[in-house]
This record gives structure tokens, sequence and C-alpha cells, in this order.
């Protein structure tokens, strides 16, 4: 075979800002990464020798003793029961707030401003900070779990609601207004029925979201089956611990499904055919009064009354009372090496998770996955990581390891299988088939047409997840000093303890800073990239 | 792999018997026994609508779609008793050129070319440097062969839908193959480019000496260069002549009138 020479045509890629991006990015990270570990004193040595630390807790743990189930039984019951009321209440406050925090439905722009604050406020701190503030207030139990992710909850929800007030079509709205309908004909007629689809549904996601901080929050005082778990740990009970981890799992698990079949049934199945759609309206019908009758009957069990909510407010009002003027200048040095910590801890165990979830998102994908077991093992073991939440896991790592920024990164790193893995792979599932298909077609084996055709096209998915599950990190990282998993929650409590609240505003001021900081980097970098 | 045949000259190089495809546990047919053989050197033009079966036809001839019933031989090799490294072994063998190219979008032109010779690497390659030089060079050449070796450094989904099948053809050259499938290789291009690009296509299988199996809905694209023609219309032959024994009936059915298409 004869070919044109090409002459001297250069054979390396020419060297652009454009083309060194994801090289020195790499480099960035690998340094910072190596940084984070020795700050964090996270040996290699120590990561092997934590593997003997799980198994002599395993071993202490094993079997597992459940002589105490019915008190168990009825934490889980009353854990359920914080879920529900607090979700509930979460939605009911954040409607009346989100229609004045939307700019089209707001009584004036002062009212949109101060509704929009308080949303942003109830976010701004994690439920866990919430709940330790409220069991100051109001005391151990239950109805501090409650009010604690009702205000997350109100957070999340009154943000999301509003938004999707400001996202409807206005001509309705014009045409309604035309016939002379009032403010509230407008609101119920033209808006209602536009957003209460998305609202329902973003319930229900809030709902598993609960699920998951409801199991950890007793940790600290607020009841349920955290409390039951921090008890027992309490008196080195390790056996029964044992039997409360695998309960917590098997209630967020059994939770997650129910919710992923509710929501195919009633929500995606609502634009169904003409007699699927009678029956799914029916449905709604069930599912509407089904959920009242839910909320007022956990309301009731958890101890949530008109009363109690009164005891809430005044003894936050109290709490937020002693927080003025906030304190910056007690232990400053000892603030800020904590604030470095929780970016360490962040910072290793992304780089250590993306290690981990990449491939088995790489195997979960339907598309890129070598097999439909293989995806099937591999979506299984993220549902089952998944059921063990990350505050659970510093727990279990605190106790295993012993208290520090070791155990929290540990606890992140493995939180990442089904957090980063289920984004990974979901993203991956979005990529085009063709390229791989192409691969495939030359005879590429699996591991080329992954690297060459997967890779290649979903560099700046998986970048961009990275800089995500960092910015998610972050925020995490505040609160494992909480349970002893090292950074800037263990100050965080030990001023809630000492009631020392001027404090406590001075450390949540700073975190709010440094979670907007990563937040904004997050979105520079991912704008950059992707 | 070794257990695979060599390609015998005297044989046919692919032989199809009474092929079956269904989908849809058999609510859908899409081939229904087809039977051909195809000889070395040859180019062989399969003509029909979309949805008569033609890209189902060659999705099984290189073991992308896995027949419902009948048998695929390729090179003398039953590929229903192929393992899949052997099957990986023999889609090195055979080049395949999309409808809609194929191309990893945000690799270079070059690396797409490039990315033709991992049939015969080890390893997974991710970027350009992974190649070896000589590799590099000689898939520079490729890209000139289809004049766009100025294009060698730039991102395949920065250039035009011809641009983008001439790299995609670059690297089915590059890949060595012994049988070329063509799937409707220029039905997303202009007029213009489509007949350029079909030019070049065949104009560059003559020269290695390749046997083609091209599929296409515009049968006028197949004057002058194609050895025969096989109609396909719902999953059936309903022709199959050599073009210079085609009857001035079916030539003008096949090349004239397309809409009321016996070849349809």
């Amino acid at each position: 075979m004869s070919l044109p020479v090409a002459g001297d045509r250069p054979v390396r890629p020419p060297v652009t800002w454009r083309s060194l991006q994801l090289p020195l990015l790499s480099l960035a990270v690998l340094a910072l990464f190596v940084i984070a570990l020795v700050q964090t004193d996270s040996s290699p040595a120590r990561f092997v020798g934590s593997l003997d630390d799980l198994a002599n807790l395993f071993a202490r743990m094993w079997p597992p003793v459940a002589t105490e189930w019915p008190r168990y039984l009825e934490a889980t019951w009353i854990t359920g029961g914080m879920v529900v009321a607090a979700t509930g209440l979460g939605f009911l406050i954040s409607v009346p707030v989100a229609i004045l925090a939307a700019r089209n439905t707001t009584l004036h722009p002062v009212v949109h401003a101060v509704a929009r604050g308080l949303v942003a406020l109830a976010r701004a701190i994690p439920s866990i900070v919430w709940a330790l503030l409220l069991v100051r207030a109001i005391g151990i139990g239950p109805v501090a779990g409650v009010f604690a992710m009702t205000l997350s909850s109100f957070g999340m929800l009154g943000k999301l609601f509003a938004d999707a007030i400001e996202e409807v079509d206005p001509k309705p709205l014009d045409a309604l207004t035309a016939t002379g309908a009032s403010r509230i004909q407008v609101f119920v007629g033209g808006v209602l029925p536009q957003v209460l689809a998305t609202w329902l549904s973003l319930s229900l996601f809030r709902l598993d979201i609960n699920v998951r901080r409801s199991v950890i929050l007793g940790f600290v005082g607020a009841g349920g089956i955290g409390f039951e778990l921090q008890r027992v740990l309490g008196q080195l009970a390790y056996q029964r611990a044992f039997t409360i981890v695998a309960i917590i799992f098997v209630f967020v698990i059994a939770l997650e499904r129910l919710s992923a079949w509710v929501r195919s049934t009633l929500i995606d199945g609502s634009v169904e055919s003409n007699g699927r759609a009678r029956r799914s309206t029916t449905m709604k019908a069930v599912a509407v009064s089904v959920a009242t009758v839910g909320f007022v009957a956990a309301s009731l069990a958890v101890g949530i009354t008109p009363a109690s909510i009164g005891d809430a407010v005044s003894g936050m009002a109290r709490v937020a009372g002693r927080m003025l003027p906030p304190d910056f200048a007690t232990n400053w040095e000892g603030i800020l090496s904590a604030m470095l910590e929780t970016v360490w801890i962040a910072l290793a165990a992304t780089v250590m998770g993306m290690a981990i979830a990449l491939p088995i998102a790489l195997l979960a994908a339907r598309n890129t996955s070598p097999g439909p077991w293989v995806s099937f093992l591999a979506r299984a073991v993220m549902v089952l990581q998944r059921g063990v939440p990350e505050l659970v896991l510093a727990v279990v790592f605190v106790v295993a390891v012993g208290l520090g920024p070791f155990a929290g990164i540990l606890a992140l790193t493995v939180g990442a299988i089904g957090f980063t893995g289920k984004l990974l792979a979901d993203g991956l599932e979005t990529l085009p088939e063709a390229p791989v298909v192409g691969l495939a077609s030359v005879g590429a084996t699996w591991s080329q047409r992954t690297a060459g055709a997967v890779l290649r096209q979903g560099m700046p998915l998986i970048v961009g997840t990275g800089v995500y599950t960092l910015d998610v990190y972050v925020r995490a990282a505040t609160v494992l000093g909480v349970v002893g998993a090292g950074g800037i929650g263990g100050i965080l409590n030990s001023t809630i303890q000492s009631h020392t609240y001027d404090r406590t505003l001075a450390i949540c001021l700073i975190v709010f800073a440094l979670i907007y900081g990563f937040e904004r980097m997050a979105g520079w970098v991912r704008k950059r990239l992707v | 792999m070794e257990t695979l045949l060599p390609a015998d000259p005297a044989q046919p190089i692919l032989s199809v018997r009474n092929l079956i495809k269904e989908f849809d546990r058999g609510a859908v047919a899409a081939l229904r026994d087809v039977s051909f053989d195809v000889v070395p050197g040859s180019v062989t033009v399969l003509v029909g609508r979309s949805g008569a079966g033609k890209t189902t036809l060659l999705r099984c001839i290189n073991g992308l779609e896995k027949p419902t019933g009948g048998t695929v031989t390729v090179f003398g090799n039953d590929l229903d008793t192929l393992s899949s490294s052997e099957l990986r072994a023999l889609r090195r063998r055979i080049g395949f050129v999309f409808q809609g190219f194929n191309l990893v979008g945000r690799a270079t032109a070059l690396e797409n070319v490039l990315s033709g010779a991992l049939g015969r690497l080890r390893g997974p390659r991710y970027g350009v440097m992974s190649y070896g030089a000589d590799l590099r060079k000689e898939a520079i050449q490729y890209l000139d062969r289809v004049g766009l070796a100025d294009k060698a450094f730039q991102r395949a989904d920065t250039l035009s839908g011809g641009q983008q099948q001439r790299v995609a053809i670059a690297r089915m050259l590059f890949q060595k193959p012994e049988l070329v499938l063509a799937d409707e290789p220029v039905a997303s291009l202009d007029p213009e480019s489509a007949r350029q690009v079909l030019t070049l296509f065949i104009e560059l299988c003559h020269e290695e000496g390749l046997t083609v199996l091209c599929s296409l809905h515009q049968v006028g694209l197949a004057t002058g260069w194609a050895d025969r023609i096989i109609g396909l219309k719902d999953g059936r032959i309903v022709l199959d002549r050599a073009v210079s024994e085609l009857g001035a009936d079916e030539a003008r059915l096949v090349y004239g009138n397309e809409s009321t298409g016996v070849a349809g």
C-alpha cells in the first residue's frame, strides 16, 4: 500500500491554555490532596490500619443482640413519626412564606425580601445544628428533632416553592384578573394548578432527605432511633449498636423504596392515557387523605401541640437573644485551624470518594456496564450504601478508629459510593452511545471503549460531579465534629453545650462564608470546564 | 482469536443464510429469511427505504446485533459460534461506516483516526499522546488521504458533517479491514457533500482493494461504481442483480422513479 507522504506534519497536539486546564487542575487537586492527608494525619499506614480497626469493631459487634427490641421498634416508630410530622409542618410553613417570597405573588418588595431572608436563614443552618440549639432551648426529646427538620425542610421547600411560583406562565393569571377575579381567586385558580404537582414532588423529595437526617438527630438528644444508638454506644454495648445500625439501614432503604414507588405511581403516572389518568385521580385523592391523616397522627404521636410550638418559639427566641453580638474573638486560633481541618476533610474525602465512585458508576451505568448483571450489582451496592447515612457512618468510624478528622474522611469517602456514585452513573447514562458503538465496531475492548469514548466524552461530567461533591462535602464536613469526626462541628457543639451562643453565632457566620465561598468556586470551575 | 479462519480468496468473504431478526420478542420482524453471498473485491449496494431492514442486516453482519435465526459467515467463521473475544477480533477485520459518523466528539480528528487501531493494540488509550509516535505519523497520513491533515488537532464535533464522515472513513481505513460495511454513509449530508464523500469513500476502498457492502436509499448515487444491487423491502430481498445484467425495466425502477420504489 502506497501512502502519499504527509511531509513533516506535527504529530503532537499544540499546547494551548485549554489543553493545559485539565492537567493543571489535576495537579493542583493532587497537591492539595497530599497536603490534606498530611494535615489530617491520614497516612497510608493508617488507612491500612483502619481495616484492622474496622474488623476489630465488627468482631466486638458480632453477633448482634436484640433483647431490647421493643424499645428499638418504638424508637423507629417515633423516628418515622418525626419525619412525617416535620415534612408536613415544613410544607405548611413553606406554602404561605413562598407565596410572600415569590416576586409575582408577594404583597410588597419588603415582604418579599424578608420572606426570602427567613428561608435563607433556615437553609443556612444544618439540621443537626438546629437540633443542638432546640435541644438546649426546649429539652431532650423528639419534639426538638421534629422542629429541627421542620426548619431545614422550610429552608429548602420555601425557596423551591417560591421559585416554582415565579416560573408559572403569567397568561392564565392575566386572563383571570381580566375577568375581575380577586388576588386570592387568581392564586387558587391560576397559580395553584400550575405549581401543585411540583410542590408535591419536592415535598416527597424532602421526605427522603428527612428520613436520612432523622436517624442521626437523636444522637444529639433529639429523639428517635439515633438516641438509642447514642445510648448503647455510651454503654459500649456494640452488639446492640449493630442491631440498631441494621434497623437504621432497613428503615432508610424501605422508606426510600416506598417514596420511589409513590413517585412513580402518583407523579410520573399522571400523564398516562385517559383510563389510567382517571384511576390515578382516585389514587391521588386517596393519597392526599392518607397523607393528611398520617401527618396529624404522626404529629400527635411525637408530641407536637400548639403548646410545644409556642415553647419552641419562645425557647429559640431566648437562644437567639443570647447570640448577639457574635463573639469572634474567643479561641479564634482554634476556630481557624478547625475550619482548615474541615476543608481538608472535604478535599481528601472528595478525591478518595471519586476514586471509588467512578469505577462503580462505570459498572452501574446501563450504557457503560460490561453486562446487565454487573450493572444490577453495582446499583445494588449504591442503594445499600445509601442505607447508612454519612453521619451514622461517622459515628461507626469514630468508634472504630477514634475521634478526629480521620474518621470523618473515612465516613465521607464511603458515603461517596451512594451519593457521588449515583450522580455519576445517572450522568453517564445520558452520554451519547454512538461513540461507544463506533469504537466497538473497530474491535475495541471494554476498557478501550470506556477510556476512549466514555471517559473522553464524560470528562466534563466527571469533573463537574467532583466539584459538586466537594461543594456538598464542605457542608457535610462542618457538622461531622458534632459526632466527634473532626472539623469545625466539634467547637460549634461545645459552644452550644456551654451556652456561649454568641460564639455559636460567630462560628455559624464563618461557616456560611466558607460554604458560600466554595459554592461560588464550584460554580466558577464548572462554568469554565464544562 | 487464533481460532479465527483467514479469508479464503476462492470462497465468498461474507455469506448470509436464512437470516431472521425479530425485535420485541417477535412483535417486529426486521429481517425475514435473507440469504446472499458477497465475493472478495466486489462492491455491493443494498437499497431500500428506511425500515426495510438494511441497518439491522449490517449490524447483524458485524455482530452488533444477534440474529433470531439463520447464519452469518464472515471469512468462513460462523458468527454464532464465536466467543466475545473472537467476535472482537473479527470486528477488527470489518470496517464499519455509520450514518451518524459515531466519532468521539470531544476528541480531536487525529485521536478519532488513531482509535481505529485499538483492535490491534493492548490496553486503554486516552488522548493523542497515549498512542506511539509511529502510529500518530501513520494516522496523519490517513487524514491526509481524506484531505483533512490540517484539521488533525481540531475537535471532531467542531467539523462539518462531511468532514466528520471523512474522519470516520480515515478511522475505518486505519483499522485496515478486509470487508467494509457502510450504513447510509451519506444520508445525513447535503447533496453536494454526499456525492463528494461517497466518491472519496469508494475511491479509497478501491485503492485498498476492499470488499464493500454499502446501504443507500438514494439509488442514483450508486450509478457507475456498484457491481451489484440488492433490493430489500420489509425485511426480504426483492431484487438481486449484477449491475451489468440489470434489465431496462428494473434499472428504470431502481434508478428512475424512486417514489414507486420496487427496491423500496
